[in-house]
């Protein structure tokens, strides 16, 4: 026991401001003024539309980025993993978007999204010979909520891909070569092998870039925060209510409830993937 | 003579296809970002004509413009003493706690993991609001402090998992020895086990640094309240607000990035492995 | 009838050639070993039959068809891997029957496969496991299971019994052996354990740095080795092996050595009368016999050794001793107490046991155009 004393440290540390945010978060979203303990804050989250417009924005966010980021992933992972030529240099290249940091990326899409004469609307006006005409007119970007979210998601996504192609493409490395030859001799061609014996392999690894992936897009702030001002998630949702409205109470709230769901979408993702791996083990000759 | 396998041809055309649709989807944004920073005027209004792929005069205007202004190394400077601080503090907690995590079993040992799997694992846009209000009654807002203070708590359970994976590498033995010839454990320490596993704490201080100085959220909530000190992001995202034109958005831009792509390259090898085990464990 | 046939095959990695121009034929039904040591290219000579590497060159014939360019998954073979290979997400069942599956047969057939493979080796009962859960020996009984299902015209076996305890290994022997009688496919085997490639193949073709030195059956291999790899890679301990000269001693052929004059077969005699060139002399442990009593034919040859060492390693014992010229013979006898170390001995062979190899290539003479 004596020998553990350099953990010490780093243990109070950690300890400190896990309960510190923990009591403060509790104590702040009952907390109104001079008011404690009250429901007033809840009460007027409850009663605030955009919080329902916030908590809409991001389940979507949720629902279809989490996938999103995992089918990004595990194409690229797929990539290299049956790479025929230069198989580190393409993961040198498929790593870069991680070298940059987000705040970059979502101002990069401002200037590239403009509303008016901006590189997307100009490329997709068909104002280069390369790129075909898609639209006759600037679009405005930010100007609507669908366009917003979208390009939001777009930036996340192309951010954050390396890091789910890394965890599956670590679940990849993993897989005996053996196996895959073994289900060549058995008859099974690229796409049984895929499906039958690749994917089923590195579910695991799925199932960890599904659980980081989730987390990551209910807390989601940068990209929403630059490019979709008018359109919030709970990420932005908590930053308006605590700095423009100067309602910590309020903030406090959301962001607990952005906690619970957040906890909520990790129990419901171990479920889910467990049931699909005990299917996937019994999944026999009668299915 | 070879034999031409009609499937695997077909493959090969499909795979090569899709890693240059990957490439061009990977490569051209950064291009892009790159082209309007060394843009001038002519190249980013031009008046409804398109805007051409490679800038009329290409110039290095925008980044002398940036080096002159005093604000803007003021800034770097903050940036750079909060992330230098800030990988000072966490190293210092993280490498002795890494050397017990990998050497002792002890009763609380599943207790620490998991409180750390819940810091890091904890959406950093709740945690600002209890951490910037607490800071705000201990009068410590708009200070360095504070911020390092935030920081180190993000990186800390990513780089305790790095230095313990670092440390369960170095075998027992060698520090057994050390033992036997009668050093005492503080030379072991810092003469035996740290050159050992140095490569890994500074891939460890590098991704801090990096955490440190790409961080929006907390230096936002505990800065942007009125105080003087900005930070690199912070001092981007209020030139954002300015609507300034886009070249020099580009440009900040670039030098935000510029310290981060050198050493994701140099670390690469590290960053793979410690983003794999962080994420596994 | 399904024969395989290898014309000539070769196979490079870079610049670095693994096999060079490689004949075999091998005839329906037949159990093939492809004996050699690691790195000799054995493995890689299975892996380009099952379709898994690339053939740089040659034909490969399979019943009559050529097999080049196909991918594995066409060819008719069944392959069972060292590591065996078991999908891990799947159950003794799910493995045996993904072939099947794959080629989309009838569920009332995968169920009358199962019941035919299933007793044939022996799984009843592990059906619903799954690969961890079982032993070894069940997991490569799985393998096999799971390659037979799929009838394929040639099975291959990659060192399947080298991840099992010896006693097992023996019983795995004997069970592979009756499933080849029971199932009569063509079986190639690939193993670097002579023991066990003699005691199970009906031919095997030894190979050595991708080069093939001899493909006989088991007791030809033994008796009548083609070179002088094949004679100390065969057999056990390691032959002793002289540097010689050939000759003629009172008109008979013989070849003289550090250990003596040794007399050689008849047949040799042809190749005394070229040109006297130095050779290689390789002689079986188990071929030279302590002289009691016995009557000699003319064909032995007797020398005298000093016993320096006696190892017991089971019914017989090893005796390491050395002529007087110091060169050291290795030699069975039958009881310990008739030999003791210090004490010279006679000891004699016979000249059919007396293998000779040209120097330079290691090719026995007699294989050899004078």
């Amino acid at each position: 026991m004596s020998d553990i004393w350099p953990l010490i440290p780093a243990a109070i540390y950690l300890l400190f401001f896990f309960m510190l945010v923990m009591i403060a978060l509790v104590t702040l979203s009952v907390t109104e003024g001079d008011l404690f303990p009250t429901f007033e804050p809840l009460q007027a989250i409850l009663k605030n539309t955009e919080f329902y417009d916030a908590l809409i924005n991001t389940l979507i966010f949720v629902i279809i980025g989490t996938p999103l980021e995992l089918i990004a992933g595990l194409f690229a992972a797929l990539l290299v993993y049956n790479s025929f030529w230069g198989k580190t240099f393409i993961r040198s290249v498929f790593v870069i978007p991680f070298a940059f940091p987000g705040l970059v990326i979502a101002t990069l899409l401002f200037i590239l999204f403009d509303s008016q004469g901006g590189f997307a609307n100009h490329l997709l006006q068909g104002q280069y010979s390369f790129f075909p005409k898609v639209i006759d007119h600037d679009v405005a970007w930010r100007g609507n909520k669908f366009l917003a979210l979208s390009v939001s998601m777009l930036g996340k996504v192309w951010r954050d891909m390396p890091i789910s192609m890394l965890i599956i493409l670590s679940g990849l490395n993993s897989i005996e070569p053996e196996l895959i030859d073994a289900a060549k001799t058995m008859g099974a061609g690229f796409r049984a092998r895929l499906t039958k014996i690749i994917l089923p392999l590195v579910f695991p690894a799925m199932t960890t870039v599904l659980l980081l992936r989730s987390v990551e897009m209910w807390k989601e702030f940068i990209f929403p925060y630059i490019l979709a001002g008018n359109y919030p998630l709970l990420g932005t949702l908590i930053e308006k209510l605590y700095g423009f409205g100067s309602e910590p109470g309020e903030a406090a709230v959301v962001a607990l409830i952005l906690v619970g769901l957040t906890v909520l979408t990790l129990i419901l993702i171990v479920e889910i993937t467990g049931r699909i791996k005990r299917e996937l083990v019994n999944s026999g000759v009668n299915s | 003579m070879g034999y031409i396998d009609k499937g695997e041809v077909a493959k090969k055309i499909v795979w090569t296809s899709c890693v240059i649709v990957m490439m061009v989807g990977i490569i051209a944004p950064i291009y892009l970002l790159l082209k309007y920073a060394i843009s001038d005027p002519s190249t980013v209004n031009t008046g409804g004509r398109p805007i051409p792929i490679w800038p009329n005069r290409p110039t290095f205007d925008m980044f002398l413009y940036l080096f002159k202004d005093r604000e803007f190394w003021a800034v770097v400077a903050n940036s750079a003493i909060i992330a230098v601080s800030t990988v000072a503090l966490t190293s210092f907690l993280s490498v002795p706690a890494g050397y017990v995590l990998a050497r002792y079993n002890f009763p609380l040992k599943r207790f620490f993991l998991i409180l750390l799997i819940s810091v890091r694992l904890f959406p950093d846009i709740s945690s600002v609001i209890p951490i910037a209000t607490f800071f705000v009654r201990m009068n410590l807002h708009s200070s360095y402090l504070s911020v390092v203070l935030a920081h180190t708590l993000l990186a800390l359970p990513y780089v305790i998992f790095m230095a313990t994976t670092a440390f369960e590498f170095v075998p027992k033995d060698i520090e057994e020895q050390a033992r036997v010839i009668g050093a005492n454990r503080v030379t072991i320490f810092t003469k035996i086990l740290v050159p050992m596993v140095f490569p890994s704490l500074v891939a460890g201080a590098i991704y801090t640094f990096l955490l440190s100085w790409d961080e929006f959220i907390f230096a936002h909530f505990l800065l942007d309240t009125g105080g003087q000190i900005q930070t690199l992001t912070l001092y981007l995202n209020k030139n954002l607000s300015f609507s300034p034109p886009q070249n020099i958005l580009a440009a900040i831009s670039v030098c935000l990035s510029v310290p981060v792509m050198i050493f994701t390259f140099i670390v690469q090898r590290y960053m793979v492995s410690g983003v794999v085990s962080g994420a596994v464990k | 009838m399904a024969d395989l046939v290898l014309k000539n095959i070769q196979k490079s990695y870079g610049n670095h050639p693994v096999i060079h121009g490689l004949d075999l034929h091998i005839k329906s039904g037949e159990f093939v070993t492809l004996l050699g040591p690691s790195g000799c290219g054995k493995t890689t000579l299975l892996r380009m039959i099952a379709g898994l590497e690339k053939i740089d060159s040659g034909e490969l014939w399979i019943g009559g068809k050529p097999m080049q360019g196909l991918p594995a998954q066409k060819r008719p073979i069944g392959m069972v891997f060292q590591s065996y290979a078991l999908f891990p997400h799947m159950n003794v069942k799910n493995n045996i029957t993904f072939g099947l599956k794959i080629q989309k047969m009838e569920e009332h057939a995968i169920f009358s496969k199962l019941d035919w493979v299933i007793p044939l080796l022996g799984l009843e009962g592990l059906e619903n496991r799954l690969p961890k859960e079982i032993s070894g020996g069940q997991r490569q009984r799985v393998a096999l299971a799971r390659a037979l299902v799929l009838d394929p015209e040639v099975l291959l076996l990659d060192e399947p019994l080298s991840n099992l305890d010896a006693a097992l290994r023996e019983l795995a022997m004997d069970e592979l052996k009756r499933i080849h009688q029971e199932v009569g496919k063509t079986i190639i085997y690939v193993s670097h354990n002579q023991a066990e490639a003699m005691t199970m193949s009906q031919r095997i073709a030894v190979l050595n740095k991708g080069h093939l030195e001899q493909y006989a059956e088991p007791m030809r291999l033994y008796d009548e080795p083609a070179s002088r790899f094949t004679a100390e890679f065969i057999g056990s301990p390691i032959a002793n092996s002289y540097v010689g000269k050939l000759g003629t001693h009172d008109g008979l052929p013989v070849v003289q050595t550090a250990v003596g004059i040794i007399r050689i077969s008849d047949r040799c005699m042809g190749h005394v009368s070229s040109a006297p060139k130095e050779i290689r002399v390789c002689i079986r442990p188990q071929d030279i016999h302590q002289l009691k009593n016995q009557v000699l034919t003319p064909y032995c040859s007797v020398f005298r050794v000093l016993p320096s060492l006696i190892e017991t390693p089971g019914d017989r014992c090893l005796v390491i001793g050395k002529t007087n010229s110091g060169e050291a013979v290795r030699f069975f006898v039958d009881r310990v107490h008739t030999v003791v170390v210090g004490e010279p001995l006679d000891v004699f062979v016979s000249a059919e046991h007396v293998h000779l190899f040209n120097s330079e290539n290691g090719k026995n003479i007699l294989g050899e155009q004078i």
